[in-house]
């Protein structure tokens, strides 16, 4: 940038004054800027989680409520698949996650067919992919 | 001929998918949950796979996650400092030659060889507090994978916190989930 500047012959004494003076302001800044980093290490993935990430945790949160426990015949199922009736819950908040990664409502249809499994399986992967970065950015920060 | 290949990478690519399928973890409670994590082998409890326990992870004495933890991971030889709740290595047990059993490291070649054979099973553990107070006792997991041994939802009559452990199937692959709440 400085070498940029324009240097008039006839004022070059007061030039290099000019630029010491650029200089230690620079330096200072560079001190502050330092110091205010710190303060920054406080960020959590929590504060850094996009909206959309905030419900898809509060959808599988959801999955603890009264209402929405496995019913009795849901527990004596011999599988480990989560039923429908809870997979339902935790669709609008998937769509929601997998839209905001930039994919268009087409698209999502054809690729998942509006299959549940297929929706949520891809919001957890966009979730947990999100979850890394945050956690790479805080811990570079640091 | 090239039919044939066709067939076999896809059943292979079957078979690779079919095995050790992402975990994701969260403990919704105000308790730690500290116990034995555990895998097995794809045919199940009492086959002749090897299986395997998690090491405990920093600054715990048995495996833990924490009250409000949060954490993934995806393949078995995958388990450390990367993620969230980091298991820097298994305790391996064969069935079929007992002197392999034993501590590895997550990222030992005996690990990553299981990693095409087992599948995330199960966690036992208690509900403690800072002190190490057990509150409640839960055995959670797979009921098929561990021979109806593991539930897959259970609640604790002390702390009235519930786990959950539920997989969510596509044909593309599978995720695992664990909850706590």
């Amino acid at each position: 940038m400085i070498t940029k500047f324009i240097i008039p012959k006839t004022d070059y004494s007061k030039n290099l004054t000019m630029k010491k003076y650029f200089l230690s302001a620079l330096i200072a800044v560079l001190t502050l800027s330092s110091c205010s980093n710190e303060g920054s290490a406080i960020n959590t993935v929590e504060s850094m989680k996009s909206p959309q990430m905030e419900n898809f945790d509060k959808a599988f949160k959801s999955l603890g409520d009264p209402q929405n426990r496995p019913t009795e015949e849901e527990r004596k199922r011999n599988t480990s698949e989560l039923s429908d009736r809870r997979k339902a819950l935790l669709v609008p908040a998937s769509k929601e996650l997998i839209l905001s990664s930039g994919v268009t409502e087409a698209e999502l249809t054809r690729k998942t067919g509006g299959d549940m499994s297929q929706i949520i399986v891809w919001a957890t992967q966009i979730y947990m992919q999100k979850s890394d970065e945050i956690r790479k950015n805080i811990k570079s920060e640091k | 001929m090239k039919k044939l290949s066709i067939i076999l990478g896809i059943s292979a690519g079957i078979a690779v998918s079919a095995q050790s399928s992402t975990l994701m973890i969260n403990n919704y409670s105000s308790y730690d949950a500290a116990g034995r994590f555990m895998t097995v082998g794809s045919a199940g409890s009492g086959s002749s796979q090897p299986y395997m326990y998690a090491l405990p992870n920093s600054p715990y004495t048995v495996y833990t996650i924490p009250a409000g933890g949060y954490t993934k991971y995806d393949k078995f030889d995958n388990t450390g400092g990367s993620n969230p709740i980091p298991i820097s290595g298994w305790y391996y047990i064969d069935p079929l030659n007992s002197a392999n059993t034993g501590n590895y490291a997550y990222n030992h070649p005996t690990i990553t060889a299981v990693t095409a054979v087992d599948e995330w099973m199960g966690f036992a553990f208690s509900l403690t507090d800072v002190t190490g107070y057990t509150f409640d006792t839960f055995e959670v997991g797979d009921p098929v994978l561990s021979g109806g041994f593991l539930s897959t939802t259970q609640t604790g009559p002390n702390t009235g916190s519930s786990a959950d452990w539920f997989t969510i199937t596509t044909p593309g692959g599978q995720i695992t989930y664990f909850q706590i709440f």
